[in-house]
């Protein structure tokens, strides 16, 4: 079993709201973590992203101007992102499915919804680090894999040669 | 003592490796898969014999941090409840047509994230059913008299210190708002309804 030492990462918080900042921040110094940064709008956060490099991004979805959905589908970009492979946990007070599925598409890895816990932002960020999900690239989506229940294992398991085989079995 | 590392003088200095680099890709034509190369997980995995993986010492130790920060959440939320009335009465006070729901919203949205946080439940409950309102109905279409209960009530909850569900009025106040909204949001949407069906009659 492994656990994560939050020690090691850096982190990069992107909120609006001043006060949700403040409490992620001392649950990741709660972890461990010394290097924390901060925004408080998406543009900010594009920029502090390039800057710092973080390890972790860690969004809120509703912020003026430019909101969580939009800076992970600027992070996901493969061709201009610093790194399109971040994982990027959502916070968000929105816990419908609709919205699930949104934040999906643009390319989130985790979502938790509010009010926030220690254990549940743990939990995500060992999620992230210890059990990334591959990531999909297509002509329309660049980010980590959608379908949750097909494990990594099972592609590696597929071949390429395999995929190639049924295909032609069925032309 | 340790054992001298010998280095060539003239031997090249390694390029830090790229991240990307220790990925593995498959194509499968029009998709390609990537398997990330695990650069995460070797900088910050360590063997635990925690169950499930979860650091117990830290989430304690971010739970003891947060206890800390709590002298400061009665004041936190006065600050987010005198923020809501005032993206209210700007809301209230704009021209119809020129209504900016944004404030508001965020507003309200972030007393439902974080006011159960700061032990105030029923005063996210009451903000989570005012963004409902908000999310679904168009603004030249909100009932103000309704958003004005919602900031009263929530004003009303945090100015008498009410923090739980014992209190017989606050969960009757939650109750009726709640089918209050659920009776506009119903009563719009058939409204949409009938213009979409009188246009395509037209």
């Amino acid at each position: 079993m492994f656990r994560v030492d939050c020690s090691r990462l850096r982190f990069l918080i992107i909120d609006d709201n001043s006060y949700m900042r403040r409490i992620i921040r001392t649950l990741l110094h709660g972890f461990g973590t010394r290097e924390v940064f901060e925004a408080e709008d998406g543009a900010a956060g594009l920029e502090a992203f390039a800057t710092h490099l973080p390890d972790v991004v860690i969004t809120d979805w509703s912020m003026p101007v430019f909101d969580g959905i939009e800076l992970t589908k600027m992070i996901r970009q493969p061709d201009t992102s610093p790194n399109p492979f971040v994982p990027i946990i959502m916070i968000t007070g929105y816990a419908e499915r609709s919205r699930v599925f949104e934040a999906r598409d643009a390319g989130v890895s985790e979502m938790l919804v509010k009010p926030i816990s220690a254990k549940g932002l743990y939990q995500r960020i060992a999620k992230v680090v210890l059990n990334p999900r591959p990531f999909i690239r297509t002509d329309t989506y660049f980010g980590p894999d959608r379908r949750h229940l097909v494990k990594a294992e099972q592609y590696k398991a597929r071949g390429q040669a395999a995929f190639l085989n049924n295909n032609t079995a069925h032309a | 003592m340790s054992t001298p590392v010998l280095v060539d003088a003239n031997s090249p200095v390694p390029e830090p490796q790229n991240p990307s680099d220790l990925n593995v890709e498959q194509d499968f034509g029009d998709t390609r898969v990537i398997h990330l190369g695990g650069t995460l997980r070797a900088k910050a995995a360590v063997r635990s014999s925690d169950a499930g993986g979860v650091d117990e010492m830290s989430v304690a130790a971010a739970d003891a941090a947060m206890k800390d920060l709590s002298a400061d959440f009665q004041n936190w939320m006065g600050d987010e409840v005198n923020r809501l009335i005032a993206a209210y009465e700007n809301f209230r006070d704009s021209d119809p047509g020129k209504r900016d729901i944004g404030p508001l919203f965020r507003a309200a949205h972030d007393i439902r994230g974080q006011a159960d946080v700061f032990g105030y439940p029923i005063a996210a409950e009451i903000a989570g059913s005012l963004s409902k309102l908000l999310d679904k109905i168009e603004p030249d279409y909100l009932p103000i008299q309704l958003i004005a209960h919602h900031v009263d009530s929530v004003k009303a909850i945090y100015r008498n210190n009410i923090r739980d569900y014992a209190n017989p009025v606050a969960t009757q106040i939650i109750f009726n708002l709640r089918r209050a909204i659920e009776r506009v949001i119903d009563a719009r949407q058939k409204a949409i309804q009938e213009e979409l069906r009188l246009k395509r009659a037209m």
